[in-house]
């Protein structure tokens, strides 16, 4: 719906039925222009019935969905990982499986089409890498298994390093 | 999750019914509530405000200093800098960005390419360090064995694309009018609570609004992806599974895959990417550089070139991939 813009007037002026059938017709626009790219709260629940987003967010597929910061905590037994995050593509909260040093399978709460860009963190001039395997499918559901590289020796070894997501995905429906 | 109280009103309303003042309280209404759901993840201008949207964006030209592009006003005149062979810091002016960089205490996500011209030849890496609250520094290294040669890497320089995200800043609060709602008998055009505050208040809303979307409700600010694509590899051949902004994908060589958007850019220099390749394998190493090579020619078309790491040697190899593209048009 096309927007005008409407006069303004002086106190006590007559105003006519159709410059109040424009001012509607305006925030028709106006509401449709968001609507087009941003949530009005028509996105569902994900599997933990989280809402997939949240009025006014955006609703994008050229706009990553969910953006995270991942820290592995190597003094424990065994390494875990902790996210700083913003976004639902992890639901509530990051679940995630330990596959092995250096990868970590995350469990992905959206059954649309997704993709994830991964950056390795580094403090050191030793070459390091992350990348990203997609899984649809399978008893593990969607997930994105992560695994960070570092060259020792000459040789790319599976490390635990931290590293950053960020991760796009299908409009939601 | 609160809902949307926004009520859809019929454009031919007021003629058949009498003029009361209903209408025209649920338009006010109406446009405060469209002026609270783009305060969630935008400032009273206009300027987009998320975490998912990166504050910081842009390409950076080799050189001593570096040469940025598509930089937003949000990099607040910071610095680029190639303190050493394979390095780049971007810092940023103190209290621009949203929140430090600091990624131990708060959300920073970040995404990096490599886009030289070299990328063609062999693959490159690119890491990230965080600094200080306002500088990361880049490390770009490429392989200097020669493809099923072997795997020595080393610095090197290069052009980079980089994005940063950050937490969102506090919102900045609405500039609407006041308006209050009428009464029965009332006039419509009554001082301060009046037809006025209406026509304002839209005027204000749609200014903003349009300082980063299209009238059509698009993004044009270039820190939002123009493009982006799934392509599939399913061992013949490459296919468009899922994208917008592509008119169309074509398979060069091994490895060598291009993209033609349906947009053109104002320039190759001012244009971003960030592919990632999904590997055949969980297990598998593999690496994706992408570049924009030709722009402002009537068509914008970018390249990726994919390698994977078979225990010993690089080659090129077909795979599957990822790739979100940015850009000025």
């Amino acid at each position: 719906m096309a927007y005008t813009k409407l006069f303004k007037v002086c106190q006590d002026a007559p105003l006519g039925y159709q410059s109040v059938n424009q001012a509607v017709d305006n925030n028709t626009a106006l509401k449709d222009l968001y609507n087009e790219k941003h949530s009005i709260g028509v996105g569902g629940n994900n599997i933990y019935g989280v809402p997939l987003l949240n009025i006014g967010r955006h609703d994008d597929i050229l706009i990553a969905r969910t953006v995270a910061h991942f820290t592995v905590d190597t003094t424990a037994p065994t390494p875990t990982l902790s996210t700083t995050m913003s976004g639902p593509m992890f639901g509530s909260g990051v679940q995630y499986q330990r596959l092995g040093t250096g990868q970590w399978r995350l469990f992905v709460s959206t059954p649309q089409r997704f993709g994830a860009t991964a950056l390795c963190r580094s403090t050191a001039s030793i070459d390091r890498k992350a990348s990203c395997y997609v899984t649809y499918g399978g008893t593990s559901g969607p997930s994105i298994i992560v695994t960070t590289w570092e060259v020792d020796a000459g040789t790319f070894v599976e490390t635990d390093l931290d590293f950053s997501l960020a991760i796009w995905a299908q409009r939601a429906a | 999750m609160p809902l949307f109280p926004y009520v859809q009103q019929g454009s031919s309303f007021a003629r058949r019914d009498p003029l009361g003042p209903s209408t025209v309280n649920q338009a006010h209404e109406n446009i405060r509530a469209i002026d609270v759901l783009a305060a969630v993840e935008h400032l009273s201008d206009g300027t987009h405000n998320a975490p998912e949207i990166p504050w910081v964006l842009g390409h950076l030209e080799d050189g001593s200093p570096p040469t940025g592009y598509l930089f937003n006003t949000g990099y607040g005149g910071g610095t680029l800098a190639r303190p050493a062979t394979g390095e780049y810091t971007v810092s940023v002016v103190s209290g621009v960005m949203p929140v430090g960089l600091d990624g131990s205490t708060l959300l920073s996500s970040i995404m990096a390419n490599v886009s030289r011209e070299q990328i063609a030849n062999v693959p490159h890496t690119i890491t990230a360090e965080v600094v200080s609250a306002t500088s990361l520094k880049f490390r770009v290294r490429s392989l200097t064995s020669a493809l099923g040669a072997g795997n020595t890497w080393a610095d090197t320089n290069g052009h980079i694309d980089v994005g940063l995200h950050s937490l969102a800043v506090g919102y900045d609060g609405s500039l609407l009018l006041p308006y209050e709602l009428k009464q029965r008998r009332s006039f419509l055009t009554e001082e301060a609570t009046d037809w006025n505050a209406l026509v304002q208040n839209q005027g204000i809303i749609r200014n903003a609004a349009l300082a980063e979307h299209a009238s059509d409700g698009t993004h044009n600010v270039d820190r939002i992806a123009k493009a982006v694509a799934w392509v599939d590899w399913d061992g013949a051949s490459y296919s468009l599974a899922v994208s917008e902004g592509v008119s169309s994908i074509s398979r060069i060589s091994t490895g060598i895959v291009q993209l033609t958007l349906q947009v053109d850019f104002t320039s190759q220099t001012s244009a971003a990417c960030f592919p990632e390749v999904q590997p055949s394998l969980t297990s598998e190493l593999a690496v994706i550089n992408g570049r924009c090579n030709n722009s402002g020619v009537g068509t914008t078309t970018f390249i990726v070139y994919i390698y994977a790491y078979d225990g010993t040697n690089w080659n090129r190899a077909d795979r599957s991939f990822f790739i979100p593209m940015f850009g000025t048009v």
